[in-house]
């Protein structure tokens, strides 16, 4: 009886010791996100609504219709919602281990695709989480991607103070190793538009999720 | 000097004209007749061939002059070198528009091949000439002088010494008389010296002349912009982007950028290869005008002094040209000329690419690619290690030592008896 009752409690220690330690080792390896998602649950609904767009409007003119000259190689991504001021690293090369090293610099504008602003499909990848001894300072700045809703709005500014605003027109999240015919039509999409892909959910790399947005001020 | 002046009828100067006229029209028409003189001289007379004699002449009251032998048109004053290899006689011509007119010659004599070295070295001819003929008394009467050596010093002119320097000379002429005068001016170049000439009205009939418009050089700019119309692109871009059967619009722009007139402009388009100009999609100004600008070019006309000029044409991109992978950057390249301007050029890159491809950008991991696995393994690890633990002596020990203990407490101090 005594045995029994010894066994029992061994095994519910085991399992005790076994949740606890995958929980805190996973709390740890995320921490990057985990630190993002606290800020943002503890911020202000005032902070949570902050909206340097219009700041930034009303001292800067928003990029016009007619470009004299093309957009530079540096820009800033804003989206006040979620936190996000980021460089974009424009003109890298397009292999995994070029991307993932600008990845450190900040957010990483697809090569093949038009620069935000222009006509066409604008990729840009940023990480959702990374662990806690990763180089870079942008480990998790699309961490809370999945925070944005339709129509919400950021903006891109170039170093030259032109302004391209976006507002979110959907979020896909898929499977980057299975067909999905939802890809196409973003690939596809009219005008000027936007996608911004990290991993989903955060802390793995098993799906991806989108988030498409089309200029509005051009 | 040697002077050989030819009379048509004589006293120094050819001095007749309108006589035959006087003879064969009618009174009436007689008396409206203008007498005309011209005169020439040669010096020297004689030269070695192909050495210069200097040609010189004067006229009064004939508003065309000619002088033969490639001399052509000429001022009512002046005087120009030739350099004749044979005997030569020129003939100069004066005639007004009251049916006067008056010949003269002078000969230069061609004394065979010198057999020594000519002194003065080669140098083109000297001219200058006078932006009028004719001016007012008071008037600006501006002289411009070419070839010679490129530099030019200007010296007495009648009557009045005045000096000067550069390839033009300005200065004003009075005549207070009842009568016209000749007043002329000399530039020296090198070597040679030549004169040229005004007449100046009689101060008496003076009357201001009004000031002439003085137009700035003509300067063209050319730019050329476009737009994705198939990207849904409205404004206007210094570049594109496009795919395999994009519509693109380019749009060139030819402006005066001063207050000339552009004459005869001339506009081409160079597509890159794979652009295929869509028939009928010229419009100049918002008109639609012929094809042909990505073949021959086409002529816009006249452009108003700082105006501009739009054309717009449609182009489509051939997917054929479009690479497979990555991108590559093309020039569309436009061109414009007109009279007296030099040909421009513009150009628009245009990055020609794939559509994205959303499934192979994705394959990029922005998470921790095993973060549940260590996470998983590190609770495997310490689950395992407690597991061991529980078997080991130590542990035994240890679970026995804290039953004793626990039954002391539960029976009491007489537990071990």
């Amino acid at each position: 009886m005594r045995l029994h009752h010894r066994g029992r409690t061994i095994a519910i220690r085991l399992f005790v010791i076994f949740i606890v330690t995958l929980g805190s080792a996973f709390f740890l390896l995320n921490i990057k996100f985990v630190k993002k998602s606290v800020q943002y649950a503890l911020a202000p609904s005032t902070i949570k609504s902050r909206d340097t767009l219009n700041d930034a409007i009303r001292l800067l003119p928003l990029a016009g219709a007619i470009e004299e000259k093309p957009l530079s190689n540096k820009a800033t991504l804003v989206i006040d919602k979620i936190g996000v001021r980021a460089p974009l690293v424009f003109n890298t090369a397009n292999d995994e281990d070029s991307i993932y090293k600008n990845l450190e610099k900040g957010i990483v504008h697809y090569s093949d695709t038009a620069k935000p602003g222009l006509p066409g499909v604008s990729i840009v990848l940023g990480h959702s989480s990374a662990y806690p001894w990763y180089k870079g300072d942008y480990g998790a700045v699309f961490a809370l991607l999945s925070k944005l809703d339709v129509g919400d709005r950021f903006y891109v500014q170039y170093d030259d103070n032109r302004i391209f605003v976006y507002e979110m027109t959907q979020s896909l999240i898929f499977n980057p190793f299975a067909k999905d015919d939802r890809l196409t039509a973003l690939e596809n999409a009219p005008g000027s538009t936007i996608l911004l892909i990290s991993c989903y959910p955060v802390g793995t790399n098993y799906k991806r999720i989108a988030i498409q947005a089309k200029v509005v001020n051009m | 000097m040697n002077t050989k002046t030819t009379y048509l009828k004589g006293f120094g100067v050819a001095t007749i004209i309108g006589v035959l006229s006087l003879v064969s029209v009618a009174p009436a028409l007689a008396s409206s007749v203008l007498l005309a003189s011209v005169a020439i001289t040669a010096s020297p007379s004689t030269v070695c061939s192909g050495q210069p004699s200097r040609i010189s002449w004067s006229s009064t009251d004939a508003t065309s002059i000619w002088i033969d032998y490639g001399v052509g048109s000429v001022l009512p004053y002046g005087d120009v070198y030739v350099y004749p290899t044979q005997t030569t006689t020129y003939t100069i011509t004066g005639t007004n528009t009251h049916g006067g007119y008056a010949v003269a010659s002078a000969t230069v004599y061609v004394n065979g091949s010198c057999t020594t070295p000519t002194p003065t070295p080669p140098q083109n001819a000297v001219y200058c000439a006078a932006n009028y003929g004719y001016a007012n008394s008071g008037d600006l009467v501006t002289f411009t002088a070419w070839g010679g050596n490129g530099t030019y010093a200007w010296t007495a002119v009648d009557g009045t010494p005045i000096y000067g320097y550069g390839s033009t000379f300005a200065t004003r002429f009075y005549n207070q008389s009842f009568y016209s005068v000749n007043r002329t001016i000399a530039v020296t170049s090198g070597y040679q010296t030549v004169s040229c000439g005004v007449t100046v009205y009689a101060g008496s009939t003076w009357s201001p002349t009004p000031t002439p418009t003085v137009y700035p050089i003509a300067q063209m700019q050319l730019t050329e912009t476009g737009r994705n119309v198939t990207r849904g692109q409205s404004g206007e871009y210094a570049s594109l982007v496009a795919r395999g059967a994009d519509t693109l619009d380019l749009i060139i722009r030819t402006r005066s950028t001063t207050g000339s007139y552009l004459y005869n402009v001339f506009v081409t388009e160079q597509l890159p290869a794979g652009f295929t100009y869509i028939n009928g999609s010229t419009t100049l100004n918002g008109y639609v005008v012929a094809d042909g600008i990505t073949v021959t070019g086409i002529n816009i006309g006249t452009v108003s002094p700082y105006n501009v000029s739009v054309i717009k044409l449609s182009v489509r991109v051939d997917g054929a040209y479009v690479p497979t992978w990555g991108t590559v950057t093309v020039n569309a390249i436009a061109q414009a000329r007109a009279d007296g301007i030099n040909t421009l050029s513009a150009s628009l890159p245009i990055t020609l690419g794939q559509n994205a491809s959303i499934a192979t950008i994705s394959k990029v991991k922005t998470g921790p690619a095993d973060a549940m696995w260590m996470a998983l393994m590190v609770a495997l690890f310490a689950t395992g290690a407690y597991a061991t633990y529980t078997r080991s002596e130590i542990f035994g020990r240890r679970r026995a030592l804290a039953e004793v203990s626990l039954m002391s407490r539960t029976a009491g101090p007489n537990f071990l008896k």
